[in-house]
């Protein structure tokens, strides 16, 4: 295995001590095939070993054996999206993603460590601060990512105040607007960054209104009910199965074929894009379910935190998330991102709770395509035969995967982009096929089309567009080349970071992006809502 | 490592101005990831690690190398089996644990060979991978050596052609690295091997110089210097563009899972099928202990309990296919099969070829490590060697399991272990060899499609005359003066540090005039002044 | 390790280390790549199948042996080595009785005119076994199909004409003889027929009429030739151990070794009918293999041009395989002239250019 051999070149970064952490077997279960290769978009844009799952593993193996690292493992680590294509492709069933979180929280220890280190020595003069490594010179952009800790840990808070981060993105929104962006960037501030037109007003979602007034963990939750109707579940604190049974009974009162759902809202979905929770709304109540709004606990997934190796911010806002919307009801969630991290509570918390939380949360798709296949077709319409779902998701997504012999020639080509947290993590990409698929009566000019990448990333990875922007721009690349390969006119997407990411490039070929739900629930309510196309 | 750092510096900065600083790497974690491909012979740290974009940039990189006459080894996506881009400054690697394990395998006339070479240069050509040109209708493409196997054929595929070598690590192995191996896969029963597709060659020779070896004319003048680098696993010289020839898809295939209750009814309906005139596209086989890892990991719906499992796929027209198919099933009803199935779609077939493909990868989930071995033996002596094999394997307590090119008698027994017990590292060399010597007894080869890189060139000597091998290294001697591209494989001995002469003069003296000396295998070691060819790879070779 | 036979230690004694031999098969190919020095010594080498298993798909036979005895012993398990030349096997200055032997075609390095479908005939040389310029044996490849073993000298020697090395015994792949063989005439464009035909044999094209040869079972080779408009131009033959050896009843030339053979890049066939009247040459579509008659020039911007660096890659191999230059001297394997940047206006015939 890699050598700590110290006597080679000159550039030589230096070292530091670091304790991984990380389990001999784990790490020992690669048989580094190379299989992952291909499956990583990172190694996919720069072909070099240690921008790839088989590379971070022998890097960490090494790390973990030699406890001691040098900067460029930094680097190596952070330039990770965690799209968890590689667990897909691994054969040898490696567990990436733990081992990459695991040694991302040991790197966020070494830099606090190192900030107050630092901060000490820079108060009594010399000392102890990191020499910049040589021969790195043309490596700014790696740098920067590096140093970024502080400030992404302190913009990761501002994701849990909801108001707050509202207020930002509506100043960032003026900001463009003025033109300042522009001109900052032009004079080299976050000169990377590609940054969507941000909206300075959004609908709120129907009668909304004291979503966000309950207390902090208390889950005053709200149920609505398309524009007419509104009635507070009342005392749904997270209590286990008194609570849940509360909840069916308040859902019952309600209406009696209605089931009652939670809609998980979060922070960046909510504060750029909340037209997407208003379409998920009226897709809900199509097929007759009842929508209900958790509180402001349930205002931050902490997915981001986790992957930057925050481990104990992530663990906070889990539980907060969970008194948010407590009881039995499925717990329905539009982005993927925020979809997956749910579902890992378990694992995160490691308690019977989160576990039967987890167990709850669904994708927006999984759960519709449930309830299309089971012929609760409502207003979605369905195909009349039963929907696609019954035989097994993967089996009947394949078959109706590309709508093949469904074909018109005017229909409008739809490709379905997997986000990775819908495809590695979830697992539950087909589910978004079977939707569109089953509501063909609903949607009788869209063909579906497949990109030919076999769901590489696109690069979004929640902040690594933002930490790593020159990265996540060529990894779109990659992946607009695959959507002008397919020939579609519309990109659907369930998730908002891949949304924002593709969205500037694809409007340059005059490619609309959407989320899935959108393109269902425009044509139920028969009208648009107020989102960007 | 005998580097000095001032010579370093030199040639380091020389290659700092070829190519901009990240692309010169040196970090020594970085250099570390390039020490070893994806067996478990590793080599040592190269001195850097190098990624030329352009043909241009390779062969300026190589002359660098060579005017500081410092070695370097070409490395693909670094899927290869036999450790043959690993970097080596000497015939086995120097470790600290196993140096006086070294020491005492070295005879000792040779303690005085110092083998003060530097440790290598790895020029890695993943960031070459341009799809130059394709012409569809002579089914011809011109690609750079980093472009991936798949990829390629998910290029043309719109054309309905596709690149016919397909190794199981076709989605990330390249084609530079195909052609150095001179690579197989499933389907090369009936479509041939890498050398059957590479029309021509645009290479860069050790001292940095371009040649076109071959042209897209079907008898180029000259002799077959194109035959003769494919397959030359790196030391040759260096792909920097390839010809390859592209296949029609068949208009239809048929694929066929056969079920037996005994290996040996398995291997006489591969030969059966072949002696009954018809060369199917891939015949492959599973044995039992494959079966049951392959089954956990892709839901296939193969019998767990059959003892061999036969993946046979024809493709051409409909009705010859219809009969060739009649053929095969009363081919094997005659050796008792228990069951065939067809597949009844693509989705089917893909499912059975995902099985019969992520085998050596799902075998890990056994245990932690995999010794995959590679050796061809003819398809008459399959079942004979199949025994041995299991023979072996048992007798140093390994579990092994078995899934291979049947039609090409093509074997890979894949013995899993957990490197940290104590002692399996030596018992799984001994099985090793062992079943080397099982293969070579059955009048077989070394290697079919793995290369022999630095695992079995110490066992070159036990298939080879020492005359055999200094034409070999003739060949190697025209192309590479001085020795420098990926030393100290494919032939044994010092033939890698500018040792030539004494090893075409030694062959000389000991073959005399016309009369041959048989080498048996109890000492075949002439030309190996370090390792003992007949003694498995000391354990400072394993990771 | 696998011992040398006698007749290969008798062939190697034969040649010996000192003077100046040249191996000779059926002498029907003798004068491609020039005529060898007359001072050089004849030496035949050890001919007979050695060793077939119908299963194995391999035989192991003496490079002396004869096509047809070799097709023989194939035939009768129903395989063939696919070897045979388009062009009548000898020439019109020699008798009728001489005989192809398999190292003398090895070592002319043409491929058959099948190789469409069966691949050049490098690709049929498994491993060889050769008596090099010191009088020793070497033996390089292995007896499957499969083999990465070391560097390829079988490669090397195929087309080498004898200047490296004298073949003693070769092991070579062998195909299933196909249950029906049928040749087809047409006037349809042979370039596109390359790509509706599902592994046609052959193609030939004279510039104006195309035959094709298709192989394998009845029923396909009928629906393609009903798809494609083909004819037939000859009875199909059933039984016999070599329908391959039939060529086109209607084919208007008679092809002898007085032809000469051209290899050009494929792609440029088409631009042929600017340079030459139809009927007057026949080109192997697909494949490159132009053949024109003796008193026909090729273009030189039509032949390929060989590069310089290659070029002295080939000499050294020579100098270092046969310094003192005693293995077949006189015959030329490449052309010195055919460079780029040396090309005279002069067209070398392939009978040199390509051997």
């Amino acid at each position: 295995m890699p050598k700590a051999d110290h006597s080679a070149a000159a550039g030589e970064s230096p070292t530091f001590a670091i304790d991984l952490k990380l389990d001999d077997t784990q790490l020992a279960s690669c048989i580094a095939c190379g299989l992952c290769l291909p499956h990583c978009p990172t190694y996919r844009v720069t072909n070099e070993e240690y921008a790839s799952p088989r590379g971070r593993l022998a890097l960490m193996s090494a790390v973990n054996q030699s406890a001691s690292a040098s900067q460029s493992f930094v680097e190596h680590m952070e330039m990770c999206v965690l799209c968890l294509g590689c667990e897909t492709a691994c054969p040898a069933g490696v567990p990436f993603g733990q081992l990459m979180e695991q040694t991302r929280e040991a790197l966020v220890d070494i830099k606090r460590q190192g900030q107050r280190r630092k901060g000490r020595a820079g108060r009594k003069g010399k000392g102890r601060r990191r020499k910049e490594p040589a021969g790195r010179k043309r490596q700014g952009r790696r740098r920067g990512a590096g140093q970024a800790g502080r400030w992404q840990q302190w913009s990761f808070r501002l994701l849990a105040h909801p108001r707050l981060l509202r207020l930002s993105f509506v100043l960032l929104g003026v900001a463009q607007r003025l033109g300042i962006v522009r001109l900052a960037q032009r004079i080299g501030i976050a000169s990377h960054v590609k940054l969507p037109k941000i909206p300075l007003w959004q609908r709120s979602l129907r009668r909304a209104k004291s979503a966000h007034a309950g207390d902090r963990g208390a889950g005053h939750g709200q149920v609505v009910q398309g524009d007419t109707r509104e009635q507070t579940v009342q005392g749904q604190e997270a209590r286990g199965e008194a609570a849940s049974k509360e909840s069916e009974t308040a859902s019952e009162e309600m209406a009696l074929t209605a089931e009652t759902v939670w809609l998980f809202t979060g922070c960046v979905m909510d504060a750029m894009m909340r037209h997407v929770h208003l379409a998920a709304q009226t897709a809900v109540e199509a097929v007759g379910g009842q929508v209900v709004l958790p509180g402001a606990g349930a205002s931050c997934c902490g997915a981001l935190h986790r992957h930057a190796g925050l481990r104990s911010q992530a663990e906070k806002l889990a539980f907060r998330t969970m008194s948010a919307m407590p009881g039995s009801a499925p717990i329905l969630v539009d982005s993927a991102g925020c979809g997956a991290a749910l579902k890992d509570y378990g694992s995160l918390l490691a308690t019977q709770e989160a576990e039967a939380f987890s167990a709850r949360v669904q994708d927006i798709h999984e759960w519709l395509a449930t309830k299309l296949a089971d012929g609760q077709a409502g207003n979605l319409g369905g195909n009349g035969q039963g929907g696609a779902g019954r035989a097994g998701s993967q089996e009947a997504a394949r078959q109706g995967g590309a709508g093949r012999g469904k074909t018109e020639k005017n229909s409008t080509k739809v490709a379905v982009l997997d986000p990775c947290h819908l495809r590695h993590a979830q697992k539950t990409h087909q589910s978004v096929r079977q939707v569109l698929q089953t509501s063909q009566t609903l949607l009788p000019h869209i063909e579906l089309v497949e990109l030919d990448d076999e769901g590489l990333c696109c690069g979004a990875g929640g902040a690594y567009s933002l930490t790593h922007p020159e990265t996540a721009a060529a990894i779109g690349q990659r992946k607009q080349e695959a959507i002008l390969r397919s020939g579609a006119q519309v990109v659907v997407a369930a998730n908002p970071g891949c949304l924002l990411h593709l969205q500037e490039d694809l409007q340059s070929h005059k490619i609309r992006i959407c989320h899935p739900i959108e393109l269902l629930s425009q044509k139920v309510a028969g009208r648009t809502y107020a989102g960007r196309t | 490592m005998g580097s000095d750092p001032k010579k370093l510096d030199l040639l380091l900065s020389d290659l700092r101005s070829i190519l901009e600083a990240d692309r010169v790497r040196t970090d020594y974690l970085e250099r570390a990831l390039y020490s070893k491909d994806a067996s478990l012979y590793s080599g040592e740290d190269p001195t850097a690690v190098c990624f030329p974009e352009t043909t241009q940039e390779l062969a300026d990189v190589v002359r660098i190398c060579s005017e500081h006459n410092w070695p370097f080894v070409a490395r693909g996506s670094g899927t290869g089996l036999a450790g043959g881009a690993a970097p080596l400054s000497q015939p086995s690697v120097p470790n600290a644990d196993s140096g006086q394990k070294a020491a005492t395998d070295t005879p000792i006339a040779d303690t005085t060979t110092s083998y003060n070479s530097p440790v290598p240069v790895v020029i890695t050509t993943t960031k070459m991978n341009q799809i130059l040109s394709v012409d569809g209708p002579n089914r011809i493409a011109w690609v750079q050596p980093g472009v991936l196997n798949l990829d390629l054929t998910r290029h043309v595929s719109h054309l309905g052609l596709h690149y016919a070598p397909d190794p199981s690590s076709q989605q990330v192995c390249s084609i530079g690295g195909n052609v150095a191996t001179n690579s197989g896969g499933p389907h090369c029963l009936a479509y041939g091997v890498t050398s059957a597709h590479v029309i021509a060659l645009k290479v860069v020779l050790p001292d940095g110089s371009i040649a076109t070896l071959g042209n897209e004319s079907p008898e180029p003048t000259g002799y077959d210097l194109r035959g003769a680098f494919v397959g030359s696993e790196g030391t040759l010289g260096i792909a920097a563009e390839i010809a390859v020839r592209l296949t029609p898809n068949p208009p239809a295939i048929k694929t066929l899972l056969a079920v037996f209750d005994s290996v040996s009814d398995g291997a006489a309906t591969v030969s059966g099928i072949i002696a009954a005139g018809l060369v199917p596209s891939a015949l492959e086989m599973m044995d039992n202990a494959a079966i049951g890892i392959v089954e956990a990991f892709t839901q296939a719906g193969l019998p767990t309990d059959a003892a061999a499992v036969l993946l046979v796929e024809l493709d051409g027209l409909p009705e010859g296919l219809a009969q060739d198919e009649q053929l095969i099933r009363q081919v094997a009803a005659s050796h008792s099969v228990r069951e065939i199935r067809t597949a009844a779609d693509a989705q089917e077939r893909e499912l059975f070829w995902k099985a019969r493909k992520s085998a050596f990868g799902a075998v890990s989930r056994l245990a932690p490590d995999y010794y995959l071995h590679d050796t061809v033996v003819p398809r008459t002596r399959l079942v004979e060697v199949l025994d041995a094999v299991y023979e072996i394997a048992n007798r140093h307590g390994l579990k092994v399991c078995n899934v291979f090119h049947a039609g090409d008698g093509n074997l890979h027994p894949l013995l899993s272990f957990d490197s940290r017990q104590d002692g399996v590292l030596a018992r799984v060399a001994l099985a090793a060899d062992e079943i080397v010597r099982a293969s070579l007894a059955a009048g077989g080869v070394l290697s079919g499609e793995h290369g022999i890189g630095m695992e079995k060139r110490d066992y070159m000597g036990l298939m080879f005359t020492a005359a055999d091998l200094a034409a070999q290294d003739k060949l190697r001697s025209c192309f590479d003066q001085k020795s420098l591209a990926n030393p100290f494989k494919v032939i044994p001995s010092g033939s890698g540090c500018g040792d030539v002469s004494a090893l075409s003069s030694g062959g000389k003296t000991t073959s005399g005039s016309g009369e041959v000396p048989a080498l048996n295998s109890e000492d075949a070691t002439p030309l190996s002044p370090t390792v003992a060819i007949n003694k498995p790879v000391p354990e400072g070779a394993w990771i | 390790m696998k011992q040398p036979n006698q007749d290969l230690l008798n062939f190697a004694a034969e040649i010996g280390a000192e003077d100046e031999i040249v191996v000779r098969g059926g002498k029907t190919q003798w004068e491609v790549g020039g005529l060898p020095s007359s001072s050089a010594r004849e030496v035949k080498a050890p001919a007979g199948v050695r060793s077939f298993e119908p299963e194995d798909m391999v035989v192991r036979c003496g490079a002396g042996t004869t096509l047809e005895e070799l097709a023989q012993v194939l035939g009768e398990s129903g395989q063939m080595v696919p070897l045979e030349r388009l062009s009548e096997a000898q020439s019109d200055s020699k008798p009728t009785s001489a005989q192809p032997t398999i190292g003398g075609t090895l070592a002319v390095g043409h491929s058959g005119y099948r190789r469409l479908r069966y691949g050049p005939i490098r690709d049929l040389l498994l491993e060889t076994t050769f008596v090099d310029s010191e009088g020793q044996l070497i033996r390089s490849g292995g007896p499957t199909v499969k083999n990465v073993s070391g560097y390829d000298l079988c490669r090397l020697m195929v087309g080498s004409l004898g200047t490296l090395g004298c073949l003693g015994e070769v092991v070579l792949r062998c195909h299933p003889i196909p249950k029906r063989s049928q040749w087809f005439a047409t006037n349809a464009n042979p370039f596109a027929l390359l790509g509706l035909l599902w592994q046609p044999s052959s193609i030939l094209w004279n510039g104006r009429q195309t035959w094709v040869l298709l192989e394998g079972h009845p029923e396909d080779i009928s629906s393609q030739a009903e798809a494609n408009g083909l004819e037939d131009c000859a009875p199909p033959h059933n039984q016999a151990t070599q329908p391959h050896q039939q060529r086109p009843t209607s084919y208007p030339q008679k092809l002898t070794a007085s032809w000469q053979r051209f290899s050009l890049n494929p792609a440029i066939l088409p631009s042929l009918t600017d340079h030459f009247k139809a009927e007057s040459f026949v080109a192997e579509v697909g494949v490159g293999v132009v053949h024109l008659p003796s008193d026909l020039r090729m273009p030189r911007e039509l032949l390929p041009i060989d590069d310089a660096r290659s070029l002295t890659l080939q000499r050294k191999i020579k100098s270092r395989f046969d310094p003192r230059g005693r293995l077949n001297p006189g015959r030329k394997v490449w052309d010195e002239n055919n460079l780029a940047a040396t090309a005279s206006s002069a067209a070398a015939p392939a009978s040199a250019a390509v051997n």
